[in-house]
């Protein structure tokens, strides 16, 4: 793999080299290398979850969180502790 | 309008008008330690490792009969440059390009918790890191078979 001769610390000497070799055979590489398959599915569902997760998770997430701390359920053990904060009304916005 | 009505957020998510310091002297000089440890580390790239930021493509002169094979976002654009790209309509490509941006916008209405901040959102805290690892794997696929460099 020439590739690994091809790194970020090029000195001014060698651009010429560069120019006319190494990147043209670097730059057929890389186009034929686009839009490879799995790339285009795992890069469909990241960008669907991304968008999920702002409209489906961020308002469900909101909801059960909200939902848990109404229930407040006391356990048998903490009951005296906790039994007050049921009836307490819940904390607005 | 939000920040008017609501004024700003804390990593608590609780109010934050009960206990405040002026600006002046207090964080004045605390935000000068950061600027000379900035300025110390900026001074040091430019002076004696000007190219550590760099990029090698960038000392290929410019040639108009060779199209570059790929575009090269910078790292922070990998992600909305993946989100471009997995949309094979180009119009609607851009459409979600944008709407992943201005999806923020709409943060104050999907955001249905009482609670701000995430501290006590036990959650909330394990939706958010699902977040960050989606967008290091966008900005991931937005490197691939654009970088030079595999």
């Amino acid at each position: 793999m020439y590739f690994n001769t091809y790194d970020y610390t090029v000195s001014v000497g060698h651009i010429d080299s560069l120019l006319c070799d190494e990147s043209h055979r670097l730059h057929r590489y890389k186009t034929s290398q686009h839009a490879e398959e799995p790339f285009i599915t795992i890069g469909a569902i990241a960008s669907i979850f991304y968008f999920g997760w702002y409209l489906v998770i961020v308002p469900v997430v909101g909801i059960v969180e909200n939902t848990l701390s109404d229930l407040d359920v006391p356990t048998a053990d903490a009951t005296a502790a906790t039994a007050p904060a049921t009836t307490a009304p819940s904390m607005q916005q | 309008m939000t920040l008017h009505t609501h004024g700003s957020s804390n990593p608590l998510g609780l109010s934050s008008n009960s206990d405040k310091l002026p600006m002046a002297p207090y964080y004045l000089f605390k935000d000068l330690v950061t600027m000379w440890v900035f300025l110390a580390a900026i001074t040091g790239i430019v002076c004696y490792a000007p190219n550590l930021l760099g990029h090698s493509d960038n000392y290929i002169p410019a040639n108009p009969m060779s199209t570059p094979a790929s575009i090269v976002p910078e790292w922070y654009l990998l992600p909305y440059y993946a989100i471009l790209r997995a949309v094979p309509n180009k119009l609607l490509g851009v459409v979600a390009m944008l709407g992943s941006l201005l999806i923020l916008l709409a943060m104050p209405i999907l955001d249905t918790s009482r609670v701000r901040g995430g501290q006590f959102r036990p959650l909330w805290r394990v939706a958010f890191w699902f977040l960050a690892v989606d967008l290091v794997l966008l900005g991931w696929l937005g490197s691939q078979h654009s970088l030079p460099i595999f």
